[in-house]
């Protein structure tokens, strides 16, 4: 779940320089991590998702001055909420990319997916259910 | 099921228009283009179709107060329920509060692979897997996470209860396999996934042998008592709540003594619905030297906490909350006592109102009480 500023480009420059992720992500760009809810994050575990990567902008660049910091205390408190539910929390990352870090991107992505390694059992997905 | 046969089910048609509902509801006294009277009576007279597209319906808070007093013995909030039902087949929803983080806790606790962690209880609870008794958490763990900011501690509550059945002796077990009561989702109109939740919650708790189940929210209790029976059927549980069943052993348990001034807020469900209203004052009574002051509606007639099921949380919500803490505060009271964790966190929010004219500390009745259990630390 990047945020489509400089997450989402550095995302398109490993693209371009021909990264490619066997796993198969699935890419939800959001406008900014500050508007990344508790709710969101949730669901998508309740969807089946096995792990969800939050990135954001780094401090200070952020357009809309302090959306990281805010979705860093977001994922936090998802966390322990996924916790106290048997999911690991380090199954949830967040972590501050700038717009060059195309490298960076890999190498987060990379110790993200490590995890998830050892663990091959995949849950079903969920068929979405329309509530509310 | 549709607005006919709600109306029929529910009597609502024996209104006479006498409005005490509208008189009596607290989100009338603040808005005016809610009235229960009126809901009730564009029900009667117009189509279908303009009452479940009305915006208003979810206002109600379904406190059950119009319900008391009715004359022609309406039930209101059932009718309301069944609305909203009608209403969700519709596709129309009430707002959700808190960007919806709730509802998402129930599509979290539905998950494959869910696994409540019993560690949540913390220190000095002690729990087995199979035992006579079980202990209902619902949502706690989560809302403690969620409302920490508010410095709301829904793990005291948890270890807090748990540690005063430690104390008449019994040893409650605890599932991995428990999930919400499904409350919200029942007075919000849910139906489906409501059945869904009873079922596994009663298969998990008849798992570990229990034939009793003991409550610290009286939501979950109020579920059990009178919804589940609904839902599944020859349950076989007998459901207690904490505090109805400390009214009776309290002489069992030595407790140090508090030099305090406490006020007891009455929880809608509790109060209204189960009446359980002496209980709760007769555990707090029994704490040596805790002297409690009553506000002037208490009981059948106290005033809601003002907000319910996650839903329509606006300045009419917040309003009911400030009258509600000045009413507690007038009494002089350093601590306002609830036994409701969800009362709990509406009044701690509304603590943060500037129009709220003073300060009071909240806490629920279980950890008031666990705290002063003799020899053992006090809770937050």
């Amino acid at each position: 779940m990047p945020c489509k500023w400089h997450p989402l480009t550095a995302m398109e420059n490993a693209a371009k320089d021909g990264f490619t992720c066997d796993a198969g992500p699935t890419v939800i760009p959001v406008k900014c991590t500050g508007l990344v809810k508790v709710s969101f994050l949730l669901k998508l575990f309740a969807k089946g998702f096995d792990g969800v990567l939050v990135l954001g902008c780094e401090e200070g660049d952020c357009h809309y001055y302090n959306g990281s910091q805010r979705c860093g205390e977001i994922v936090k408190e998802t966390q322990e909420i996924l916790e106290i539910a048997g999911v690991p929390g380090k199954r949830l990352g967040f972590h501050m990319i700038s717009e060059s870090g195309g490298k960076e991107y890999k190498r987060v992505l990379g110790n993200f997916l490590k995890q998830f390694k050892k663990t091959t059992r995949r849950r079903k997905r969920v068929a979405s259910r329309g509530r509310r | 099921m549709s607005l006919r046969a709600a109306v029929d089910k529910t009597k609502a048609y024996l209104c006479l228009e006498c409005g005490i509902c509208t008189g009596s509801c607290p989100v009338s006294r603040h808005r005016d283009a809610y009235s229960p009277r009126l809901t009730v009576e564009k029900a009667l007279l117009f189509s279908e179709d303009e009452s479940v597209h009305d915006p208003e319906m979810w206002s109600c808070l379904t406190c059950g107060t119009c319900d008391l007093r009715c004359p022609s013995t309406v039930d209101f909030t059932g009718f309301m329920r069944s609305m909203r039902e009608r209403a969700r087949q519709v596709g129309e929803s009430g707002v959700c509060t808190h960007a919806d983080t709730l509802a998402a806790l129930i599509d979290l606790q539905r998950m494959p692979g869910f696994r409540r962690q019993a560690s949540w209880l913390g220190r000095g609870a002690k729990t087995r897997s199979r035992s006579s008794t079980y202990y209902f958490g619902g949502c706690l763990p989560f809302l403690d996470v969620v409302f920490k900011e508010i410095g709301f501690d829904g793990r005291g509550i948890g270890n807090s209860s748990v540690r005063l059945l430690n104390q008449l002796g019994i040893i409650p077990a605890v599932s991995e396999g428990e999930v919400c009561c499904g409350h919200d989702e029942y007075w919000t109109g849910g139906g489906d996934l409501v059945k869904e939740l009873a079922k596994r919650n009663v298969a998990a708790i008849k798992k570990t042998g229990a034939k009793r189940v003991v409550f610290s929210c009286p939501e979950c209790y109020h579920m059990f008592k009178h919804v589940y029976s609904e839902f599944v059927r020859g349950m076989g549980l007998e459901v207690v709540f904490l505090l109805d069943l400390l009214s009776e052993k309290m002489g069992d348990i030595r407790l140090n003594s508090r030099k305090t001034k406490v006020t007891y807020h009455d929880p809608c469900r509790l109060a209204k619905s189960d009446d359980i209203i002496e209980e709760p004052r007769n555990v707090l009574k029994s704490i040596p030297d805790l002297e409690l002051a009553e506000m002037t509606r208490r009981g059948k007639d106290a005033l809601c906490c003002g907000s319910s099921n996650w839903v329509s949380c606006s300045r009419v919500n917040k309003k009911i909350q400030v009258e509600r803490l000045d009413e507690a505060i007038s009494t002089g009271a350093q601590v306002l006592v609830t036994a409701c964790p969800k009362c709990n966190i509406h009044l701690r929010c509304a603590l943060r109102d500037e129009d709220c004219s003073g300060q009071i500390e909240i806490t629920d009745a279980v950890t008031l009480v666990a705290g002063s259990l003799g020899g053992k630390k006090r809770g937050r």
